[in-house]
């Protein structure tokens, strides 16, 4: 892979300067910055939350907050990391990379990628500042269930809004990448040619189009029935509160997909950079990311064995989500494959994306434990769900973002990142990762229920475990912000194939990146 | 007839992606003779197919014996 291009006429990188140029940008590389920032100031703001969380249940009884603050902290934590945090993330890396992968300018609809950034900090306002409104936060989880959703207070509202918004600049961001991806690519890049960071975002921005619009469908209903008289999930008035379930899992679960299929095409470029090798099997990981997303239409069920639904309707979603497995596993072979006789070197990025592979399927497994119905009747709602699902997300959506950060960040700031601190970095988090969320799996199989502020006293170790990891893993994150400043600053500097073993069109253009890139189509060979 | 022959191979290759494998060779001819509209029907037909394997496989189960 090759592109030959001139650069010459490259260095008019005249701009706006101050606030104007963030406010008005239709720059990708700007728009890519802001919602990295945004996504971590987001991960610090949630990761606040947690660690009030996980104060409160160093021990048990009450100490720290009442029960009530304790809901809305848990509701409050995951919408903010999961639209505020991962989703964000992976928006600033489609931004940042996307037009430079593909050879293209800029994205399709720069006008409308400011605005898909700029409805961001509103709704993370009214997410977090309804911690401040009579009655506090809504307090019903992340998944706003009925009945409970439609009894709370004001901050429910705001939290609608807030996932009306922040679906909005979902879909528009996704037209902008679908447009961009489709119609902008270099000449000679066919589709099954292209990166498979850009592949894994055409089929995420394809599932966002798909699923975002049900859940605005579903919180509008909320809406109407907390002010509107209707009675969509109310049983009193002849509706139906697990059709609620139905249709927010019918999203939620392609949702879980969005977060992670970006994640798999950032694994996807680190590893054969650091071990040396092209990614083993490319077409089998385009088909088997293709095959994830359309499997993930078909098993929203498995979230509600225990709501009552027929044997029948559990043995379809059982054997559906065992299914998902497989691709699953054959994306897992072959970065093993990749990596299998590489020569490999372990610089921070590649680090992050062994963790990945390794802890992402102790999450995967810990999924497949969960597919099983029986088994899901005793854990649910345990904090087996709670191991769970982050080691998918935290293990999974996040050390690839910190991975995709590391190795890019010498592509947009021109220096060499502080690696003997990124390995530091590294090591406490994956460390302290562990001592957080490992516990929980027993904590889970005990029977201590999620959602709680106070358990019986003999979770106590396990949980005082936990508590001190969260701590260790939250101070941690500190480094990696002084970490990304400090490469900011300056430092090495950074080549324009920044890694020896990179490949692709982002690393024919200098380091850092000119403010404008590829005005005219490179050839890519 | 060839656009009978790419249809049947839209559905094959279809049917590997499932699993997540294809081989490079296969893969390559694919590229070459399949057009996109071929793969989403095929997808979209291998999608039905696979849930109506499923709901059977499910009513097979559930029969009281």
């Amino acid at each position: 892979m090759e592109a030959t291009h001139d650069h010459a006429h490259e260095d008019h990188s005249h701009h706006p300067t101050g606030l104007a140029r963030y406010f008005f940008t239709t720059n990708h590389k700007d728009i890519g910055s802001m919602y990295l920032w945004f996504s971590l100031i987001m991960f610090f703001v949630g990761g606040f939350m947690a660690l009030v969380i996980r104060a409160e249940l160093f021990q048990p009884g009450i100490q720290i907050v009442n029960p009530d603050v304790f809901n809305q902290l848990t509701t409050i934590h995951a919408l903010v990391m999961i639209f505020g945090a991962v989703m964000p993330a992976f928006v600033g890396f489609a931004n940042w990379q996307i037009p430079l992968m593909v050879g293209a300018s800029d994205m399709a609809f720069a006008r409308m990628n400011n605005w898909s950034f700029w409805l961001m900090p509103p709704a993370a306002t009214l997410l977090v500042g309804s911690f401040l409104v009579p009655g506090g936060a809504a307090g019903s989880g992340w998944t706003l269930y009925p009945p409970l959703s439609i009894q709370g207070g004001i901050s429910v509202d705001m939290t609608i809004l807030a996932v009306h918004i922040m679906g909005a600049s979902s879909i528009m961001g996704s037209i902008n990448i679908v447009t961009t991806i489709l119609n902008m690519r270099a000449p000679g890049m066919t589709l099954m040619r292209m990166p498979m960071f850009v592949w894994t975002w055409l089929i995420t921005a394809y599932l966002l189009i798909a699923v975002m619009p049900v859940l605005a469908g579903a919180v509008t209903m909320l809406l109407t029935d907390r002010h509107f008289g209707t009675h969509f999930f109310n049983a009193a008035g002849g509706g139906d509160p697990t059709m609620f379930m139905h249709i927010f899992w019918f999203f939620g679960h392609p949702e879980v997909y969005i977060m992670i299929l970006p994640a798999f095409g950032i694994i996807s470029h680190i590893i054969p950079t650091f071990a040396r090798k092209p990614l083993f099997g490319y077409a089998s990981m385009v088909y088997a990311t293709s095959s994830i997303a359309l499997l993930s239409f078909i098993v929203w069920g498995h979230h509600m064995f225990t709501v009552g639904m027929p044997a029948a309707g559990n043995l379809f979603f059982m054997y559906a989500t065992m299914l998902i497995a497989v691709p699953t596993g054959v994306k897992v072979f072959n970065w093993i494959a990749t990596m299998w006789k590489g020569s490999m070197t372990f610089e921070t990025p590649m680090l992050f994306a062994v963790a990945f592979v390794s802890l992402f399927t102790i999450g995967g497994f810990s999924g497949l434990v969960l597919a099983i119905t029986p088994v899901d009747i005793t854990l649910h709602n345990t904090y087996y769900v709670v191991a769970h699902f982050h080691y998918v997300l935290f293990s999974g959506a996040i050390f690839s973002i910190m991975g995709g950060a590391y190795y890019w960040l010498p592509k947009w700031t021109g220096h060499m990142y502080d690696e003997k601190l990124g390995k530091v970095h590294f090591w406490l988090t994956t460390i302290s990762f562990n001592i957080t969320f490992f516990p929980q799996h027993f904590l889970g199989l005990a029977g201590m229920p999620r959602r709680i502020p106070d358990y019986a006293t003999q979770f106590t170790e396990f949980n005082q475990i936990s508590s001190v990891g969260a701590f260790l893993l939250g101070f941690s994150q500190l480094l990696f912000l002084y970490v990304i400043i400090k490469c900011i600053r300056g430092g090495a500097k950074a080549e324009a194939k920044a890694w020896e073993g990179a490949e692709g069109l982002e690393w024919t253009v200098p380091s850092p990146a000119p403010y404008h890139t590829f005005e005219t189509p490179p050839a890519f060979h | 007839m060839s656009q009978k022959l790419s249809l049947g191979r839209a559905f094959i290759a279809v049917f590997w992606s499932f699993l997540g494998i294809r081989k490079d060779s296969e893969y390559q001819t694919d590229i070459t003779k399949l057009t996109i509209g071929q793969v989403i029907f095929a997808g979209v037909v291998c999608t039905l197919l696979f849930i109506s394997s499923l709901v059977t496989l499910v009513y097979f189960v559930t029969q009281k014996t």
